[in-house]
């Protein structure tokens, strides 16, 4: 294995950030809350905060609104990837505007055939290795109901 | 004010540029729990 980056911050989404306003569909960022750790499931995630508080992402299958689609239990990105999109549509796409449960520090593009389904995440607390396995590519937003 | 629609081609080209993980990726847990933060490691097989 090689290290591919480190976790720059970890957040969860309390709510779906597609809303629907006045006849119109708005994407409304508000539910999302970097957290200060984050507690992996195989149905999910959960923030965890310092005052001992645990809450509930929106993609865990117990999320009384979920996006569970049992392929997108968890998610991540890359820094690098938010840099481009940035580049092309503009200073508004800020890192984990999308709502990836996972943001890592990177300097190029991440390609699925690097990732070839599976990342290993190294705890520096404890140095327990945690696997993310069934890793595919997140399909652009337009018209999924994931978010 | 309403912005323009954007045409077959435009919307062609975002999703295009935004597809094969540039959108990011979805996972699953491997294991029955685990608790990651800020700083830690993250690794791919060589």
């Amino acid at each position: 294995m090689r290290e591919l980056g480190q976790v720059k911050f970890v957040q969860i989404q309390r709510s779906p950030m597609k809303i629907f306003r006045d006849g119109a569909r708005l994407y409304d960022p508000a539910p999302l809350l970097r957290v200060d750790a984050l507690l992996l499931t195989p149905d999910g995630a959960f923030g965890l905060m310092a005052d001992g508080a645990r809450i509930i992402d929106v993609h865990h299958r117990e999320h009384p609104q979920t996006r569970n689609r049992n392929d997108n239990p968890l998610s991540f990105s890359f820094s690098s990837h938010y840099a481009a999109m940035r580049q092309r549509y503009g200073d508004h796409l800020r890192e984990g505007i999308a709502g990836e449960n996972i943001l890592i520090e990177f300097s190029e593009k991440v390609r699925p055939e690097q990732i070839n389904g599976k990342i290993m995440i190294l705890s520096a607390e404890t140095g327990q290795p945690i696997y993310l396995t069934r890793v595919i590519p997140a399909r652009p937003a337009s018209s999924s109901v994931d978010s | 004010m309403n912005q323009p629609a954007p045409s077959a081609e435009e919307i062609k080209e975002a999703l295009q540029f935004l597809d094969n993980g540039m959108r990011g990726y979805y996972a699953h847990l491997e294991s029955s729990a685990a608790i990651i933060a800020t700083g830690d490691s993250v690794m791919i097989e060589d």
